[in-house]
């Protein structure tokens, strides 16, 4: 056998440690870039009564379908054929005709049931192309089929981020400011670097530039820090690490308000109706505040997005191994307009167990340059033994069309975290759960 | 030469005796409804009934099952007709569906050896992973065959 010697390329030296403080560097960079503003946010922490501070951080993840990439190629003379899973039959279309040197019309892309795409198969189809090449040096049609070793370790990540919040409260508890930077990896620095060249980002900040709840003085800012690791769109995509960073935050507000965390976002969402009402059905079908068997608590999150609101309460219980168990999940999305109901609950479901995954094992990590994890024993995934009881209420208000295969993630990672907290009182602030996790000694 | 027994017919492959049997049921026998997710006996996308029980194709080199009775998702029965196949329609459980094919066979074993599981049984014998999430549907339709 021929030995084999990799040329690790100009990153070869980058480990994980080196990707985290570039990015948390971002943190307390002098000079962010803008996101959004209102009132005076300085003054206003100044001013306060009561200041809190926190700082969150989310990893880089790999979509992981179950079918791994692939391409089949067919090239002739005078035409080329490629059968793939894809979610992008123009971006397929366009690397199939790059590759073989043709105009488009030379192309025939022949689209095949995807199993599985969350984004992997958006427009980074470099699969595509290789099987392209390889059927015009071999003369006849040839399958491409990656190991799942090679689906995990070039993918393109959600993005590594991290958060840092200041908030602060008037004499009454009444929040007066809210200040957010974030700091992290744009996705379009991989997927459009010339969108980038314009100097930001500004879907990075997504939940916050559009963050509904009323405090008066607020600022978000970036702190962009883009690794060489490429980075694309990823099911539910900022939302999911900007999701579980507010909401868990707006659970540390409610606390340093002395507010019930649902009450505390009522208040604070008065003149968002869409929000509450999506918020008010679940809490309700949960049951907020009910008597639970002894060590189960309940934690909420809202998240709007993708044109939707969902609301999610989760109960959990925490073993003495610091690992939680997930008993139910209920979830409430207005999705505008409904056709038909039975997929709005099965994706609304099947993000649950998305947000899971994540959320208790999800981390891709750097060594040499390169992405350590390579299979399901590295890279977990939720399973049935875990997969908690899922309910789903449509609240539909029949007034916009809302999408429904992403919104239905956020909520649920900081809702989960957040009931974490009831039951340890310790605040985890760092993906995944399996690594922030700690024994409950003291009890 | 190797002779195997699949789906109640025989059927003659060259291959080297330690390839597993995930692809020979793809590659040489175009049997294609069993599917790869990890190669390492992780995900159950693979998995076949040998002799009546689940077993995950791509760690199952083709030499060890030569006198062995394999059923796969094209035999599970002709018409789509097997109760675990009725239920997944009744259910909606497919996504994606990549997955699907393991699942059902996990489920039509479990059905075999327990016709009545309970949530415990469910959770112990269905270790396959759906990266959709169907699993709340895969319970409620085994359920719903246990209670027929
Ligand atoms: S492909 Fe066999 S268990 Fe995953
Ligand atoms: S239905 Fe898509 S992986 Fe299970």
């Amino acid at each position: 056998m021929l030995p084999i010697e990799w040329d690790r390329g100009p990153n070869g030296h980058v480990n994980h440690a080196d990707v985290l403080a570039f990015v948390k560097s971002g943190l307390t960079a002098t000079d962010p870039l803008e996101g959004a503003s209102e009132g005076d946010v300085v003054a206003a922490i100044a001013k306060g009564a009561k200041v809190i501070e926190a700082e969150y951080h989310a990893p880089f993840l790999s979509h992981a379908p179950m079918e791994p990439q692939n391409a089949t190629a067919r090239v002739s003379a005078d035409l080329v054929e490629i059968w793939a899973p894809t979610q992008n039959i123009e971006a397929t279309l366009n690397l199939a005709a790059k590759a073989a040197g043709v105009d488009i019309g030379k192309v025939k892309v022949h689209p095949v049931m995807a199993g599985g795409g969350f984004g992997r198969r958006g427009g980074q189809l470099e699969y595509v192309p290789q099987a392209v090449e390889l059927s015009m040096r071999m003369g006849k049609p040839v399958q491409v089929i990656w190991s799942r070793e090679e689906d995990i370790r070039h993918d393109y990540y959600r993005p590594i981020s991290s958060a840092k919040f200041k908030a602060a409260f008037d004499a009454q508890n009444n929040p007066i400011a809210w200040d957010t930077r974030i700091a992290g990896q744009s996705i379009m620095s991989t997927v459009n670097p010339e969108a980038l060249k314009k100097g930001t980002d500004l879907g990075f900040l997504v939940c916050f530039t559009d963050n509904p709840y009323d405090v008066p003085n607020r600022r978000v800012d970036f702190g962009m820090r883009n690794t060489h690791v490429p980075v694309g769109y990823w099911r539910s995509v900022n939302h999911s690490q900007n999701g579980y960073f507010r909401e868990c935050f707006v659970d540390e507000m409610a606390e340093a308000a002395g507010m019930d965390p649902y009450q505390f976002r009522r208040k604070l969402l008065a003149n968002s109706p869409k929000q509450l009402a999506c918020m008010d059905a679940a809490a309700k079908a949960a049951g907020w505040g009910r008597s639970l068997p002894q060590g189960v608590f309940q934690g909420i999150a809202q998240v709007d997005g993708y044109g939707s609101y969902v609301a999610s309460v989760v109960e959990a219980s925490v073993r003495p191994d610091g690992h939680p168990k997930v008993h139910r999940v209920v979830a409430a999305i207005d999705c505008g307009h409904v056709v038909n109901p039975d997929t709005v609950k099965a994706q609304t479901e099947g993000a649950v167990a998305w947000a899971l995954s994540a959320a208790l094992y999800g981390e891709i990590t750097i060594k040499n340059g390169g992405v350590e994890q390579g299979n399901y024993h590295d890279y977990p995934m939720v399973k049935m033994a875990e997969m908690p009881v899922v309910e789903v209420v449509l609240v539909p208000s029949y007034d916009f069309w809302g999408g429904v295969g992403e919104p239905g993630a956020p909520p649920v990672t900081p809702a989960l975290l957040n009931a974490m907290y009831k039951a340890t009182g310790r605040r985890i602030r760092n993906l995944p759960i399996v690594k922030d996790s700690q024994p409950r000694s003291a009890d | 030469m190797i002779t195997l027994t699949i789906n109640e017919q025989k059927h003659e492959v060259e291959v080297d005796p330690s390839t597993p049997l995930l692809w020979v049921l793809r590659d040489k026998l175009a049997m294609t409804g069993t599917k790869f997710g990890c190669g390492i006996a992780q995900c159950g996308a693979c998995t076949v009934h040998i002799n009546g029980m689940a077993a995950r194709a791509c760690v199952t080199p083709v030499s060890m099952v030569t006198d062995a009775k394999i059923t796969t998702i094209e035999g599970l029965s002709t018409d789509g007709s097997h109760p675990v196949q009725a239920a997944w329609v009744a259910h909606e459980v497919p996504q994606c569906g990549y997955c699907q094919p393991g699942m059902m066979m996990a489920a039509a074993a479990l059905l075999t050896q327990k016709p009545n599981p309970t949530d415990a049984d469910i959770d112990a014998a269905i270790t396959n992973i759906c990266r959709c999430g169907t699993y709340p549907r895969v319970r409620a339709a085994i359920h719903s065959i246990a209670k027929t």
